[in-house]
């Protein structure tokens, strides 16, 4: 039996696991996601969540009923802290570690910090993830 | 008066998924204006992708409407047109992009096939 890891569950990280499973992969899925929150879909988070025509409940990209019946293990709020490419392992924060025979990365990208004096002011955002959009949007109806 | 939850239910449109194989079949009940993607991924619908997030920017949604149901649907717009030429599987008469396809009471009761593959 092989082992799969998959670091990242945005929608690239989630849909390899779904397919993997979809055209019979038997081994383990280990899907590692250092964002608390069960994977969600982030395209909306600029667009219908921002605007609050649809909350939380509809950005799920992977409900915890469904990584179980696929047998795909979940490690939501861990990060990897390395990567032991010749021992085929990734490092947690936590300092526990998890083998593998494919490894995924599919972390996506991080936004770029704007290299100008006072992009750390109140009022300069970066949207990437839910609790980023959760802040914009409530400081966005604040304003209205 | 205001349903309550049970009646809610009751009248929330129905959409069913029948797999590639013929075989596995999942209904639905949808909220109200609710595309046939998004409730196909919340309840973790296999074979159904929805890469985009419902943008019309990909095609791993692509699903064929039941023939008895196409007539009752709105039509492919141009940029789904465009997008359908993405698709996995082959494009039919009754292809459709299933986030552009939402759910409402009278299309309560909906059938779609799911393609062989998204990807």
């Amino acid at each position: 039996m092989t082992r799969t890891v998959i670091v990242g569950a945005g929608v690239a990280g989630v849909q390899t696991a779904l397919e993997l499973r979809h055209r019979g992969y038997a081994g383990d899925i280990t899907l590692i996601s250092e964002d608390m929150e069960e994977p969600y879909d982030r395209p909306a988070l600029s667009k219908e969540f921002l605007k609050g025509s649809v909350g939380r409940d509809t950005l799920g990209l992977l409900p915890a009923q469904t990584a179980s019946e696929r047998a795909i293990t979940m490690r939501l709020g861990s990060r990897v802290s390395d990567l032991r490419t010749s021992e085929q392992q990734v490092v947690l924060s936590d300092g526990s570690s998890a083998s593998y025979d494919y490894l995924v990365l599919a972390t996506g990208a991080h936004n770029r910090p704007l290299p100008v004096p006072g992009a750390d002011l109140p009022g300069v955002w970066s949207l990437r993830g839910l609790d980023e959009a959760e802040g914009l949007r409530s400081a966005l109806a604040e304003r209205a | 008066m205001p349903l309550n939850a049970t009646e809610r239910v009751r009248q929330m449109p129905k959409v069913t998924y029948v797999g590639a194989d013929g075989g596995t079949t999942t209904t639905l009940d949808v909220q109200d204006g609710t595309s046939v993607m998004k409730a196909a991924v919340l309840n973790g619908v296999d074979g159904i992708v929805g890469e985009c997030g419902g943008n019309l920017m990909c095609a791993t949604c692509h699903v064929y409407v039941a023939p008895e149901w196409t007539g009752r649907l709105s039509e492919r717009d141009e940029v789904e047109e465009e997008m359908l030429e993405e698709a996995s599987a082959p494009v039919r008469e009754e292809s459709r992009l299933s986030c552009q396809v939402l759910a409402k009471q009278d299309l309560d009761g909906l059938v779609v096939h799911l393609p062989e593959s998204q990807i």
